[in-house]
């Protein structure tokens, strides 16, 4: 009944498996000092103690990992504007492609929004949103910039 | 739509005691489609606010008007907010005590209040700087744009004190549950649409 499958479909590189481990590490560390205290005992749900320990530090690393890389990639973009590692139009194309980027390890890792079969009714939903938004958006933009070329 | 197993997006809280999963679902994906129409208001704002860049009229713009510190100090308390109330999930999810669900729910909260103090503090000194919604297209369309998402995150701050309340007065009960998994959706999607606030405002507009 946990959330996620405990078998990985690729390997993943060093840097992200250290990643991981430092998150990890920082989370467990930070929760344990916090929720320290006397536990009732769990009611036979079917699952082993190492189990749901282990399927909550796979949640834990996952929202640190969301973390890490969220402000990572706020980072980069506050800082091409900054100290102008880029300029004008190329900048703005860095910094909106940072956000997106942003926004889908938001939607992977906060809000656990993945390919599985079982979320795909909801991210059906989220794909047909932007499908509606960029109708919307678009015609809004045709309608406003042929206004103002017909006003000037 | 549903196996066995709850399918609903976010943490699947196991063992749900008087829901069924298939309530879950319906209940969390309802407000799915709620979150989606308010995406639907927050882009058409962006939309109209990109049609307004250029329409300053005298008046400040952008560039004299967005300061890089107060906007990353902004992203930060949010992002971080996101972070807390996922442990507050986790908390709720694995924790047998109600203890850490109250206090990463309070961290989130004061993180909350504190975005929106700054937020606020950045308006004063705007209009203060005669940068005011009524001086030219451009102001009105940041103010109708930034404030909204600005009131979302004031109603999200009043539903976790409300989350607070329920949590006791009826404990941690399904109902109890199933709400915090909304207001969580609810929570992370502001901080989704603070992204591209960020990046389409604030940084675009010091780009020039």
């Amino acid at each position: 009944m946990s959330g996620r499958a405990p078998s990985r479909e690729q390997a993943p590189s060093r840097g992200l498996v250290l990643l991981k481990a430092v998150g990890a590490a920082a989370l467990l560390g930070a929760t344990r000092a916090v929720t320290s205290g006397p536990r009732a005992p769990l009611e036979g749900r079917g699952e082993t103690r190492s189990e749901r320990a282990a399927a909550k530090r796979r949640d834990l690393v996952t929202y640190g990992v969301g973390y890490v890389l969220a402000l990572a990639l706020t980072g980069v973009a506050f800082a091409v504007v900054t100290w102008g590692w880029a300029a004008g139009a190329r900048a703005l194309g860095i910094v909106f492609a940072l956000a997106l980027v942003q926004a889908v390890v938001h939607f992977s890792c906060f809000l656990h929004i993945d390919l599985r079969r079982s979320h795909r009714d909801d991210l059906q939903l989220l794909l047909f949103s932007t499908l509606i938004i960029c109708l919307m958006v678009g015609g809004t933009l045709v309608v406003l910039f042929n206004l103002r070329m017909r006003m000037l | 739509m549903n196996g066995r197993k709850s399918a609903h997006i976010g943490l699947n809280l196991t063992g749900s005691e008087q829901r069924s999963p298939e309530e879950a679902e319906l209940g969390i994906y309802g407000f799915w489609i709620f979150l989606m129409s308010d995406a639907v208001l927050f882009a058409l704002l962006f939309a109209i606010y990109g049609t307004q860049i250029a329409a300053t009229v005298g008046a400040p713009g952008p560039g004299a008007e967005f300061k890089l510190g107060p906007a990353f100090t902004e992203t930060v308390i949010l992002l971080t907010s996101s972070l807390t109330f996922g442990l507050s999930g986790i908390a709720l999810k694995y924790d047998r005590t109600g203890a850490s669900l109250v206090l990463w729910l309070g961290v989130t909260l004061v993180l909350g209040l504190a975005f929106l103090g700054f937020e606020f503090h950045d308006f004063a000194t705007m209009v203060g700087d005669g940068a005011a919604p009524d001086r030219s297209g451009f102001l009105s369309a940041f103010f109708a744009l930034v404030p909204t998402h600005g009131l979302h995150v004031a109603a999200g701050c009043i539903w976790i004190v409300v989350m607070l309340i329920q949590i006791a007065v009826h404990g941690v009960d399904a109902r109890v549950r199933l709400d915090l998994l909304r207001l969580g959706l609810f929570w992370h999607f502001l901080d989704i649409v603070w992204i591209a606030i960020f990046s389409v405002v604030y940084l675009q507009g010091i780009l020039g």
